[in-house]
């Protein structure tokens, strides 16, 4: 029979019966250690336990069943340790007891002995419970359907509510089950599946396996390109590879129910920010001058418009802003950092968010503003759903005008960070320096664009040439100086530089094209470079 | 299936072999003979003992005859008492064996007769030893069950043919019962229906026969195997080295040595006491003992050791005292023996009359199979 009675490739085991959907109430009597061998057949003993046990030598590998219903009398099982051990001889892997069975100790001891599988089925009438396990193992695709067109008729009546989806599969699988979203929410029913968050993130394709002893089947939630950002998982204790089977095929059913609650709580997180955005575009543009409404509605979503500000821009490295997921992951590891901001918000390709003081002083100088930042920002890179970012700190300025002045200052400052340091990088505005004059460079879009285009065969040839490039230029030029800070022979570096110039046709001994690639480089994206304070 | 001819010395006692006379100084190994010979059940031998006493320091001692001692034609009357043994303990017996088996004889025109014990496992030997010296009758090595059954039909007469009517119950107020009928499980399921309103338990003079009849149909030897039984046991009692030379002296096979492990007690829905002993390691093995009113199965790892009508003693390891289906408690030291049937049970075929069956243990034989 090659273990897959069924067909469907998975074999049937003991402890298969113990979760599947049978009929009254399945447990476990004894012969623990027999619950995972596989189950080929079913042999039903009928009414009279001995009546067909002789006549019948086919017991290999099978799943004996034993009416008791009508003989309570027999509960104490002394037939019970005859059939164990019939069972044991004739090579069957599983005793099912149907009717109350309070098997004396030596019946369980007898069943540990034998690695047989004793298992009592109560509250359902034998018939129907004979019928169904013998459904369970001889056709074990049969149970799996019935339960999926039921999940897929109780899915349809909950409305795209969570908490109602999760209670149906919960059910329908008798596991515990929840929903992962990438920004650390986790719904579903009590109690939670054990499996860590980060473990379940990191399940690119549906997966069923055993996690020290438990069954976790993992559902991520397609999305059309990039990575998932919802996991279904379900999970429990005591049940077989056919469990697994049948939850995996149930996840990918309700899949189709959750990924319409993430798609439309997506859109609401998206709302939320458009909502802050909007208010904070209306203050910018507005340069400070601000209408009643417009404070009242600051005043609603818990804005201090009239303190003192110090603004953080918190920048992407890589190209594409931020999105809800990813600022409402982000806020969590910037409170987390026990930093009190308002915001992150979608603001100009990154995330905008002040602290705000009452008073005229302001928020209170944190000596260690940059450490938690840093901290915050390395964790937030590490989540499921982070993006490597650098930050920028803005001068201090105070009323709603302050908060658009000390945002200005700490975009110039994440763009500073951006050129000047790797990911992780916090830069503070500390005002001056002829480095402003390149802010608008370095902050305009076309030229980002065009610096990429420029660069991105060195970068697609080799990871060395975009850092040897810049440690040229920073050495004003000096092969031995820039062979010095990559920590290579100078003959490396002409050699680098000689292959840069092959790569991108152009001839380093010119001063415009010097120029151009400095620039360039300065707003290439740069591997992670720790937590560097860059002052302006 | 080793058989009671383990027993050399005590096998089918011909004629001036038996012992001739019980005395006072009989009692003690009587009582603890018919104790091990109760597999765990027959009630507390010791009240038994103590009434027996009594009538035997009074009227002296009783005249022992071994089956072929008798005449034919006399009479052989079974008696002993039928109920409740913890009862027994409540009210203790007085005249009313005397009467039962005095107003049986009245019914049949009192002819010459000798006593049968019908139950030689318990109370009921020296019951029957009592009622001997009441009456100065002779009482004949033998008994009607070879150990202790819970019903009155379940004896070898009964299986040999022999009617168990007409039965007289007696109670100590003069109130005697008689029973007649043809069919034994009727007059017994009568006797039983009855003893409610008799008080709990009657003595009872039942089995009517001629002695060539009982020749037959009883077990032969059972005092003097019960005495000789309760001599070797109080003997290999002093030295627990002695007691595997015990077991083998009186043909008993050693089942078991271990601890009780659990002892799942009898409910509404499942009538039997099922109790769980485990040997030491490095074996563990695990012995399962079924009782009702007394031990009838026990199984060794799945596999039946001994079944009733075989004797299944329990002792305690440490006194080495026989215990009663009730006195097993968890993590009790014991030993096991199975102390072999009476031959005739096989020779009767008797197994639905007295085997598990009996007992409402009655699937077993289908299921069971060849072990």
């Amino acid at each position: 029979m090659n273990g897959a009675p069924g067909g469907t490739g998975t074999p049937v085991t003991a402890r298969d019966l113990l979760a599947l959907p049978l009929p009254g109430r399945v447990q476990t009597l004894g012969g623990a250690g027999g619950l995972d061998r596989v189950l080929d057949r079913v042999v039903p003993l009928g009414a009279d336990p001995g009546s067909r046990a002789d006549s019948d030598p086919a017991w290999s590998r099978a799943a004996v069943m034993a009416d008791l219903s009508a003989r309570p009398d027999l509960r104490h099982g002394h037939v019970v340790d005859l059939l164990l051990r019939m069972c044991h001889h004739r090579g069957a892997h599983a005793l099912i007891v149907v009717g109350e069975t309070a098997p004396a100790l030596v019946t369980r001891r007898l069943a540990d002995r034998y690695r047989i599988a004793l298992l009592a089925v109560t509250g359902a009438a034998a018939a129907t419970v004979i019928g169904e396990v013998t459904v369970a193992v001889h056709h074990p695709q049969v149970a799996t359907a019935r339960l999926l067109v039921d999940l897929a008729r109780e899915l349809t009546r909950c409305s795209g509510d969570l908490e109602r989806i999760s209670a149906v599969v919960a059910r329908a699988l008798d596991a515990s089950f929840a929903v992962h979203a990438l920004d650390g929410t986790i719904t579903g029913t009590s109690p939670l599946p054990r499996v860590p968050a980060g473990v379940v993130a990191r399940f690119r394709s549906p997966a069923a396996e055993l996690v020290e002893g438990r069954n976790v089947v993992v559902q991520p939630v397609s999305v059309p390109v990039g990575t998932p950002q919802t996991w279904l998982v379900a999970e429990r204790d005591d049940a077989g590879p056919q469990w697994r089977d049948m939850a995996s095929r149930a996840l990918a059913l309700a899949q189709g129910e959750v990924s319409a609650w993430a798609t439309a709580r997506r859109l609401r997180l998206a709302e939320e920010d458009r909502t802050h955005g909007w208010l904070l575009t209306e203050l910018v543009e507005g340069g400070g001058r601000i209408g009643e409404r417009w404070r009242e509605r600051a005043a609603a979503l818990g804005w201090l418009v009239d303190g003192r500000h110090v603004g953080v821009q918190i920048q992407p490295v890589d190209e594409g802003p931020l999105e809800a997921p990813a600022l409402a992951a982000l806020e969590d590891r910037l409170r987390a950092a026990g930093l009190d901001l308002t915001g992150p918000i979608g603001w100009r390709g990154g995330a905008a968010a002040w602290f705000s003081g009452a008073g005229p002083s302001g928020p209170a100088p944190r000596a260690d503003l940059r450490d938690r930042l840093a901290g915050a920002l390395a964790a937030f890179s590490a989540s499921p759903a982070g993006r490597p970012v650098v930050a920028g700190v803005g001068r201090p300025s105070s009323g709603p005008e302050g908060i658009a002045a000390t945002l200005e200052s700490a975009r110039a400052a994440a763009l500073r960070a951006l050129t000047r340091g790797g990911t992780g990088t916090v830069a503070a505005d500390s005002g001056g320096g002829p480095g402003r004059l390149l802010v608008d460079w370095y902050s305009s879009a076309d030229f980002r664009g065009e610096a990429a285009r420029l660069l991105r065969p060195l970068a697609e040839t080799d990871d060395a040439l975009v850092p040897t490039l810049a440690a040229y230029f920073d050495a004003a030029a000096s092969v031995t100086a820039a062979a010095r800070a990559l920590g290579v022979h100078r003959n490396t570096v002409m050699h680098r530089l000689r292959r840069i110039e092959d790569l991108l046709h152009v001839d380093l001994s010119d001063p415009d094209t010097r120029l151009a690639l400095h620039l360039a480089v300065r707003v290439f994206p740069r591997p992670f470079a720790g937590q560097e304070f860059v002052a302006l | 299936m080793t058989a009671w001819g383990f027993f050399p010395a005590l096998q089918f006692p011909a004629m001036g072999e038996t012992q001739r006379r019980i005395d006072v100084a009989d009692l003690a190994d009587l009582a603890l003979g018919a104790r091990l010979l109760g597999s765990g059940g027959g009630g507390r031998t010791s009240t038994g003992a103590a009434f027996a006493h009594a009538a035997l320091r009074d009227r002296g001692p009783v005249r022992l005859l071994g089956t072929r001692d008798l005449p034919d034609d006399h009479t052989v009357v079974a008696v002993g008492v039928a109920g409740s043994s913890a009862f027994i303990e409540e009210r203790l017996p007085s005249t009313e064996l005397a009467t039962a088996v005095r107003t049986l004889l009245d019914l049949l025109d009192r002819p010459p007769f000798a006593l049968l014990p019908l139950e030689i496992g318990g109370v009921n030997a020296l019951l029957a030893v009592a009622a001997a010296s009441m009456l100065d009758a002779p009482l004949l090595d033998a008994d009607a069950m070879g150990r202790a059954f819970p019903r009155v039909e379940q004896t070898s007469l009964t299986a040999s043919g022999v009617a168990v009517a007409p039965a007289v119950l007696a109670v100590p107020d003069g109130t005697t019962l008689t029973v007649r009928g043809e069919d034994n499980l009727r007059v017994a399921g009568l006797i039983g229906a009855n003893l409610p309103a008799l008080g709990g338990w009657a003595a009872t003079a039942l089995y009517p026969c001629r002695a060539d009849v009982a020749r037959t149909a009883a077990i032969p030897g059972s005092v003097s195997r019960a005495l000789a039984l309760g001599r070797s046991l109080r003997e290999a009692g002093a030295d627990p080295h002695d007691r595997p030379r015990f077991a083998a002296s009186i043909g008993a096979e050693w089942l078991f040595d271990g601890v009780v492990a659990e002892v799942l007690r009898p409910d509404r829905a499942a009538p039997h006491l099922v109790v769980t002993l485990e040997s030491a390691l490095p074996r563990q093995e695990t012995l399962r003992l079924d009782a009702g009113d007394e031990f009838l199965l026990a199984a060794l790892d799945g596999r039946q050791v001994a079944r009733v009508p075989d004797v299944i003693a329990v002792l305690s390891a440490r006194e080495w005292s026989v215990l009663g289906v009730d006195a097993l408690r968890p993590r009790q030291p014991v030993s096991v023996l199975r102390i072999p049937r009476p031959p005739i049970w096989d020779r009767l075929a008797a197994g639905d009359l007295v085997g598990p069956g009996a007992h409402e243990l009655g699937s077993l034989d289908t299921v069971a199979g060849p072990s």
